[in-house]
């Protein structure tokens, strides 16, 4: 139990899929201009991760590695991505239409997004078991919700304060994100997986 | 070998066939997904969401068109009329089919309130410094503009359009085309400086400059910023107006939208007050035409006199459009995103919107908008050789729009109206007095800057040479294609605009241009035309009687002698003047007119209408001959021989060069030849020495603003370009008009 918890914070804070390892940038300074559009992206984020993991999981280990097939799996994955992301537009249109209009306009923004890609092949990299692996994207989808939510925060206080002119706009949003991904660094060493 | 070979091709098999079956079973999970579990889709949402303009602006707050339509119908808060856009008319459909209710909206469109740093300027430095963003150019120097509230120029806004509504002048300050503008406010929002607002289109009257340093400082920067100087207070009889900070400012709710609105009659040296009229129509597009219908209609066509019946009397050949075919042929306009025709028009007549006015009924304003940028639209819509229909995006694949039919028919209603009293003729402001200017030569030049001066308060002068007015339009234009009481209403509207004309006087060795600035007027404008006929330079010329310039042929003609001048006529040249001469020379009775071309029928310079009628009122052409040497018996001409040519090798240019064929020379019998190739103004009225820089071509060398080397002369037309069109002419003096506006006020400033 332990040990998941340990991945499970590794992937919050240590290794912050934006603020460590500088993944999925794009729609971190595109949403995070407003506190409720990253609530509905970060929950669609993890969302996704985690059906992604869990289809790639599958497809790694029971296709790809017996067939020898594994150096394809990057584009095997981009289309599982893609193919989830339409899946679970469909489901949860059908059985949660609240959540549906909370987050369904930023689903079709990370079919093709990198920090989706990269979670499934990262746990198959490491070749994490089932559990693991499920738990590693819930962790992801977590931190890089957290991610956004600070970043969100800090821009709508940003919005209110004097910044010198030069740095309005998106200049002082990636001077903000350097200095949160200057205070991740903090975490790491504290949790050795 | 072989073996490993093998296994490759089985491993790329495999690889294959994993590819092919792991997409389609996520295809087959997903079609069987989105087949179960289809949420049964409300077909209200749809049919809002076929309402919706689909511009996907955002101004409703929703991330796009399907997302609002979706929240109005499914979410009791979401009101019908928050698509900005649509308007009142999609808010109406959209309470009709959700069953809510909302108040009315007011049409706003954007506005924009500067018109960029002018002349004085340093608006180009941050062009090296390799910005191409207003924000960024906001940020970094405050723009580096001279003045620190006007438009940056990076075409921001121009960018945040979706509607197309917007583009750049060529200093880059933004213009809207308010039929396309929904006023959604993207470009309010994209621009870092607020020069772009929204105003209900019902308050016209907008302070096109924001600067609020005072007016020394206005004066300094730019030569179109509000100085503050409160003439518009004064005179708007509403109150409406007031100086705060330094500049203008409109209350819109004071104001009254006034019919003729004073703020605009008042002396505005930079004209920073503008209205919003045209922004004030809400467009609906001509007739609501389905497209497919739009494209099918053909070109409509003019009345023409036939043929026979025509080639013998002055009768006007072209007898326009009637209504009901005028009010069809606008509608074959399709309103392309940026009007080329608008564009190629020197005088950039607004074709589109002017059309609109017509489609929508309302001839008065389409008659208001075409004389804004045209003083003689009867007079244009006949014998402007149209260089707009050339650009039109209809005639790509079919036939362009007929826009000098329509010019004319608006023209030809104006003057009726006019006429009968229906509409006033324009005036002068009351109560300003600007001084005299004088104007030479009653052409188009001096007409149009009659015109310009005199709405601003001027006291202007003609003086013209010839005992008629209208210059080449009536000297040159034969009768049966402008009938000479279209010219007289020109000069019937110069008189109500208290310009004097007077005939027989005009510059000569005695009076030179620069007396008239001696005798208290504060400008000359030279329209003095291009009357001198150039020499053809083959062995003859000149050697016999018969030959005879064809601009002293046709004035000859126009001023009343309708004697025959031979039987047999040959006109050289391809013009649109070659053109009239063998026309008119028909009409005098000449039994045999001949045209010679050197090039081919597809080069000729005269409008195709004209060599078309030419050619069914049996002129006979010939086209590809040069003139070799004139023919004469006992001091007069009896013909002309020519020599057959072909186009040979391509020269340098790349066009393919005529050629002489060897032997191929004939005689044309003629008993009067009339040379029809080119003119230069005729400055032997001039004295020497009379002060002026004269181009090699004989023409008055003017600067950008038309004015001369010498102070207070200005020249425009045909003396400054040689040989053109009357259109160009106008353009040249709407330029030359303002530059001598200025250059009054300028002076009248020096003094107080």
């Amino acid at each position: 139990m332990a040990e998941y918890l340990l991945v499970f914070m590794s992937a919050v804070l240590v290794n912050n899929f934006v603020l460590t390892r500088f993944l999925g940038l794009c729609i971190f300074f595109g949403v995070s201009t407003s506190f409720e559009a990253s609530l509905g992206m970060g929950v669609a984020v993890t969302a996704v991760m985690v059906v992604a993991s869990l289809f790639g999981w599958l497809i790694y280990f029971f296709v790809l590695t017996p067939l020898d097939l594994t150096f394809f799996t990057t584009i095997c994955f981009v289309l599982i991505v893609a193919s989830t992301v339409q899946m679970v537009d469909i489901v949860t249109k059908r059985f949660a239409p609240k959540l549906y209009s909370m987050w369904g306009i930023y689903l079709m923004l990370i079919a093709t997004n990198c920090v989706v890609l990269s979670v499934p092949l990262i746990n198959v990299e490491n070749e994490f078991n089932l559990a693991r692996s499920l738990v590693h994207a819930v962790g992801a989808g977590v931190g890089f919700w957290l991610a956004l939510l600070l970043m969100a925060s800090i821009r709508e206080k940003l919005t209110h304060s004097e910044v010198p002119d030069a740095f309005k706009g998106l200049g002082i949003a990636f001077v903000t994100a350097g200095l949160l991904s200057l205070a991740f660094l903090g975490f790491s060493g504290m949790i050795a997986l | 070998m072989i073996v490993l070979t093998a296994m490759t091709v089985m491993h790329s098999l495999t690889l294959v066939m994993v590819l092919t079956s792991i997409a389609l079973a996520f295809g087959f999970l997903l079609a069987l997904t989105a087949k179960k579990l289809a949420v049964p889709s409300n077909p209200l949402i749809e049919e809002v969401d076929e309402e919706l303009p689909k511009g996907q602006c955002g101004s409703c707050g929703f991330a796009g068109c399907a997302q609002y339509a979706e929240a109005v119908v499914t979410r009791p808060d979401v009101l019908p009329n928050l698509c900005v856009p649509g308007g009142n008319e999609v808010a109406n459909i959209v309470s009709i089919l959700t069953g809510k209710k909302a108040a009315e909206l007011k049409p706003r469109k954007a506005v924009v309130l500067c018109r960029g740093v002018r002349e004085q300027t340093t608006a180009v430095k941050h062009l090296y410094e390799g910005l191409t963003d207003c924000v960024a150019a906001n940020q970094l120097y405050g723009g580096d503009l001279a003045c620190e509230q006007a438009c940056l120029g990076f075409g921001n806004c121009v960018r945040a359009c979706t509607y197309g509504a917007m583009s750049s002048d060529e200093h880059g300050t933004p213009i809207i085309d308010a039929r396309k503008c929904t006023g959604c406010g993207n470009c309010v929002t994209a621009c870092p400086r607020g020069v772009i607002e929204l105003i209900e289109t019902d308050k016209p009257s907008v302070v096109r400059c924001r600067n609020h340093d005072g007016p020394e400082r206005v004066r300094e920067i730019c030569s179109v910023g509000c100085e503050a100087c409160k003439n518009c207070v004064e005179i708007c009889p509403h109150g409406a107006i007031s100086i705060v900070d330094n500049v203008a400012v409109v209350d819109y709710v004071k104001c009254q939208n006034c019919p003729e609105p004073s703020c605009l009659v008042v002396e505005c040296k930079p004209s920073a007050i503008s209205t919003n009229h045209e922004h004030a129509r809400p467009f609906t597009p001509a007739g609501k035409l389905d497209p497919v219908e739009r494209i099918k209609l053909p070109r409509q066509h003019e009345e023409h006199l036939p043929a026979e019946t025509r080639r013998t009397s002055f009768d006007e050949v072209n007898h326009g459009m009637s209504e009901e075919i005028a009010l069809t042929e606008i509608l074959r306009c399709v309103h392309c995103q940026s009007p080329t025709c608008v564009e190629r028009c020197p005088i950039h007549n607004c074709v589109p919107t002017y059309f609109d006015n017509l489609a929508n009924g309302d001839l008065i304003g389409a008659i208001q908008l075409l004389r804004k940028t045209n003083p003689m639209p009867s007079i244009l819509g006949r014998v402007c050789p149209h260089p707009c229909e050339a650009k039109c995006v209809r005639g790509k694949k079919t036939e362009s729009a007929s826009i000098h039919a329509v010019e004319r028919y608006v023209g030809d209603m104006e003057r009726r109206l006019k006429q009968e009293g229906k509409i006033p003729r324009p005036t002068q402001p009351q109560g300003i007095d600007l001084g005299k200017v004088a104007v030479i030569g009653a052409g188009p030049v001096g007409i149009t800057g009659a015109f310009d001066l005199a709405k601003k308060g001027y006291k202007v002068t003609i003086f013209e040479r010839s005992p008629v007015g209208g210059g080449m339009m009536h000297l040159g234009i034969p009768e049966y294609r402008l009938p000479r009481d279209v010219i007289d209403d020109v000069f019937a509207d110069l008189r109500s605009l208290n310009v004097e004309v007077r005939h027989g006087e005009g510059i000569d060795k005695d009076r030179t241009p620069q007396s008239f600035l001696a005798q208290g007027y504060q400008a000359v404008l030279l329209g003095i035309g291009a009357y001198k006929g150039l020499t053809l330079g083959i062995p003859g010329e000149g050697e016999y009687e018969g030959f005879i310039d064809v601009l002293e042929f046709l004035r000859t003609i126009n001023l009343g002698d309708k004697s025959l001048p031979g039987k047999k006529i040959l006109v050289i040249g391809g013009g649109n003047s070659a053109i009239d001469g063998a026309r008119t020379a028909l009409r005098l009775g000449c039994s045999d007119v001949n045209i010679v071309y050197r090039r081919s029928r597809a080069e000729m310079p005269a409008n195709p209408e004209e060599i078309d009628d030419a050619e069914k009122e049996r002129v006979t052409m010939h086209y590809q001959v040069a003139p070799v040497r004139i023919v004469g018996e006992n001091g007069r001409v009896t013909g002309m021989e020519v020599i057959r040519q072909e186009l040979g090798e391509p020269d340098a240019s790349g066009r393919r060069k005529p050629v002489p064929v060897k032997g191929s020379e004939y005689i044309i019998p003629a008993d009067l030849i009339v040379p029809a190739i080119s003119q230069k103004p005729d400055l032997s009225s001039l004295s020497d020495g009379h002060g002026f820089t004269i181009s090699k071509w004989d023409s008055f060398d003017v600067d950008k603003n038309m004015a001369t080397n010498v102070e207070g002369i200005f020249a425009a037309g045909d003396a400054v370009t040689g040989p053109a069109t009357v259109v160009e002419a106008i353009a040249a003096a709407h330029k030359a008009a303002s530059a001598i506006d200025q250059y009054c006020s300028a002076k009248r400033q020096a003094v107080a």
